[in-house]
C-alpha cells in the first residue's frame, strides 16, 4: 500500500548476489553496455537513498528507478546475468493491471507489507511526500489480492521498531523468499534510509 | 533454472504446457519463455544469452518467428527467426536446444544445426482458449444479406496485397465484406500503380494473366473501392482481447455472412502460424478459405475440422507457389463467392456440421497439448 516502504523494501531483498539488482531506468536502458555489477560494493552504493536529497521530492526521485514497468529489460537481464531473483513492489491497482504476466508462475512468491496503526502518522507523512493519489477501493482490492494469492507478510513495524527486530525480521523473510541473507549490507541500507526517511 | 522473458497478455494455456513439460525433465536445462513481439526482442535474447551454462536449453517461443519481415519463398530456405535459432545452435554445438514453437512444419525449414529439436505447441489459436469455450456461436445468421462473404485484414503484408488485389482484380469482392485496415501506412510510401515496386514475387509464365488482374486489381484496393472502413484500433486499452472483438466489432459480421477467407499472418513459408483469425470462422460459422501456409487446411482436417471438402474446392492447400494457392483459393470456390443463394441453402442443409466444429474448436487445447506431450518424450536430451 501507499507509504508502506515499498522502495526500500525492494532494494533490501535486491541485495543478494543471486538476485537482479534494482537499477535507475537510465541505467536499465542501457543495459548491455554495462559491466556486471561489483557485487561487493557497488549494488549498494546504487541503493542508497541519500541521493534523494537532491530531487525536488521523493516521488520525482522515485521516478527514475525502473520498477515492473521495465519487466521486459530486467527479465532480460535477469536471463542474460543468470540471476534468480527479481523483486518488484507494487500498489494492489497495479498488481491488478500486471497480474496476468504473474499468473500462473509457480516460482513466484508474494508479500504483502504488514504496519501497526501506531506508525499511520508516519504512513500519512510518506503519503504527503510521495504526492499520493487516492485510488478507491484500494483497500478492498488488496484484501482480495492477499487472500488469493495466500500473500505472506513483512512486519514493517518491527523493522522500524528497533534495529534487533529489523535484522530478526530480515532474516527471516530471507528463509521466506529463499534468498541468501546479506546482513551487513541489509543494517547499512537500513540505517541509511532511517536517517533520509525517518 | 526457468527465466520467462516476456509473455503476450492472453497466453495461460502454453504457459502452462511449458510448466507442466519441464516438470517432466530429470536432465540439466536452462529454459527460457519469449514472446517473439517486438522482433528486437528475440535479436537481443538471441545476441546476448550464454548458452553455454547447461547441456539442455528449452526455449519456447510465443507467436511468428518472421521477424516482421516479408519471406521470399523463391530465394529463402528459412525464415528469420529460424535462421536466428540456427546460428546460435551452430555457435553452441555442444548445447542441445529444444525449441517450442507456435509454428506448424517448422521442421521443414532449413536449419542445418543437428542439435536443434522442435516441438510444436499450438498457434496463436490456443490464447484465450478458456474464454473461446465460453463464446456463443454465431449460428443466428442473416439470410437476408446481400454480402455473404467476409474478409478481414488488418496489417499489410505481402500475401494480402496479393490476395486482395487479385480478389479485387476478379471483381469477386462484390458480394464480400472486405476489410484491409492498415491500407493508409500503404498510402504513405506507394503510389497505386506501384505493384511491382511493392511486391517482389515472381510471375512464372503461366502467371501472365494472373499478373495482369493483379495489376488493375491493385490499382482498385489501393483506392479502397468497395473496402470496409474501421478503425485499426481494435483492442484499446485491452490488448490482444480477441474474444472482446469478436463479440464487439465482429459479430455482427458474422451473422451477415457465410464464406469466410482467412488470410493468416503467415503464409509463405513452409511453416506457418494458426490464430484466431482461423479460429473466427469456426466460431463464426461461416465455410472456411483458409489462406495460410501450405498444408494448414490438411492441419485443421487432421486436428478434427470438417472442412467441408464436398462444398469448398480445397485443393490450393497443396500449393506452395504463394500465388497459384492464392489465385486457386479464389478461382475454384467462384461460386461460393458469388452465389448467395446457393451459399445459403448449404449452409443450411449443413448447419450442425458447423456446431460440431465448434466442439472441435473448444477441444483444440487438448489436442495440442497431447500433441506437444508425445513429441516432448521423442525429445532426445543430455
Amino acid at each position: 500500500m501507499p507509504g508502506h516502504a515499498g522502495n526500500f523494501l525492494v532494494r533490501l531483498f535486491s541485495l543478494g548476489k543471486e538476485t537482479m539488482p534494482q537499477l535507475p531506468i537510465a541505467i536499465l536502458a542501457n543495459e548491455f553496455k554495462l559491466t556486471p555489477i561489483n557485487e561487493n560494493y557497488t549494488r549498494l552504493t546504487y541503493y542508497s537513498f541519500s541521493e534523494a536529497k537532491s530531487y525536488p521530492s521523493w516521488q520525482e526521485y522515485n521516478c527514475t528507478w525502473a520498477d515492473y514497468h521495465q519487466d521486459l529489460e530486467y527479465q532480460m537481464m535477469c536471463a542474460i546475468w543468470k540471476k534468480q531473483a527479481l523483486v518488484y513492489a507494487m500498489h494492489p491497482c497495479e498488481f491488478v493491471k500486471f497480474e496476468t504476466m504473474l499468473a500462473d508462475n509457480p516460482s513466484n512468491y508474494y508479500f504483502y507489507v504488514e504496519l501497526d496503526i501506531k506508525y499511520q502518522s508516519w504512513v500519512d507523512q510518506q503519503k504527503e511526500e510521495l504526492k499520493f493519489v487516492y485510488r478507491p477501493n484500494e483497500s478492498e482490492q488488496f484484501t482480495q489480492l492477499k487472500d488469493k494469492y495466500k500473500m505472506k507478510s513483512i512486519n514493517l513495524t518491527a523493522m522500524l521498531d528497533s534495529v534487533t527486530e529489523f535484522q530478526e525480521e530480515y532474516l527471516r523473510c530471507c528463509n521466506l523468499m529463499q534468498l541468501t541473507p546479506c546482513i551487513d549490507q541489509a543494517l547499512e541500507l537500513y540505517n541509511n534510509w532511517t536517517q533520509v526517511r525517518k | 533454472m526457468i527465466y520467462t522473458i516476456s509473455r503476450p497478455p492472453t497466453d495461460t494455456f502454453s504457459y502452462s504446457l511449458f510448466r507442466n513439460l519441464l516438470n517432466t525433465l530429470n536432465c540439466e536445462y536452462d529454459a527460457y519463455y519469449i514472446w517473439s513481439s517486438p522482433p528486437d526482442t528475440l535479436t537481443k535474447f538471441f545476441r546476448n544469452i550464454d548458452f553455454n551454462n547447461k547441456p539442455n536449453v528449452i526455449i519456447g517461443i510465443k507467436d511468428l518467428l518472421d521477424m516482421w519481415l516479408d519471406y521470399n519463398y523463391w530465394k529463402d530456405t528459412a525464415q528469420a527467426g529460424t535462421q536466428l535459432i540456427d546460428a546460435v545452435a551452430s555457435a553452441h554445438p555442444n548445447t542441445n536446444f529444444v525449441i517450442l514453437t507456435s509454428l506448424e512444419n517448422l521442421h521443414l525449414e532449413e536449419i542445418k544445426s543437428p542439435n536443434v529439436q522442435i516441438v510444436p505447441w499450438g498457434g496463436d489459436c490456443v490464447n484465450q482458449h478458456s474464454n473461446y469455450q465460453t463464446l456463443a456461436p454465431v449460428i443466428n445468421k442473416d439470410f437476408a444479406s446481400t454480402k455473404h462473404v467476409i474478409s478481414l485484414n488488418r496489417n499489410i503484408r505481402d500475401h494480402r496485397i496479393v490476395y486482395l488485389s487479385y480478389l479485387l482484380g476478379r471483381n469477386l469482392d462484390v458480394n464480400a465484406s472486405v476489410s484491409c485496415l492498415g491500407i493508409y501506412n500503404l498510402h504513405e510510401e506507394f503510389e497505386p500503380t506501384d505493384f511491382l515496386g511493392r511486391i517482389f514475387w515472381r510471375f512464372d509464365e503461366h502467371h501472365n494473366d494472373v499478373r495482369n488482374i493483379l495489376l488493375e486489381g491493385y490499382k482498385r484496393f489501393f483506392v479502397n473501392q468497395r473496402l470496409i472502413i474501421d478503425e485499426y484500433d481494435i483492442y484499446g486499452e485491452q490488448q490482444n482481447n480477441n474474444i472482446m472483438n469478436f463479440n464487439n466489432n465482429l459479430r455482427y459480421r458474422y451473422q451477415n455472412s457465410f464464406v469466410e477467407i482467412v488470410t493468416e499472418s503467415s503464409f509463405c513459408s513452409p511453416a506457418y502460424m494458426l490464430t484466431e483469425k482461423t479460429m473466427h470462422a469456426f466460431y463464426g460459422c461461416n465455410f472456411p478459405i483458409i489462406l495460410a501456409g501450405s498444408g494448414a487446411v490438411a492441419h485443421l482436417r487432421g486436428v478434427g475440422f470438417d472442412m467441408f471438402d464436398d462444398i469448398i474446392d480445397h485443393s490450393y492447400d497443396l500449393q506452395n507457389n504463394p500465388i497459384d494457392r492464392i489465385t486457386q483459393a479464389i478461382d475454384l470456390n467462384e461460386r461460393l463467392l458469388l452465389d448467395g443463394d446457393y451459399v445459403k441453402e448449404c449452409w443450411k442443409q449443413n448447419k450442425d456440421r458447423f456446431l460440431k466444429n465448434v466442439e472441435v474448436a473448444n477441444n483444440i487445447t487438448n489436442c495440442y497439448a497431447q500433441r506437444a506431450t508425445e513429441l516432448w518424450k521423442q525429445v532426445k536430451w543430455k
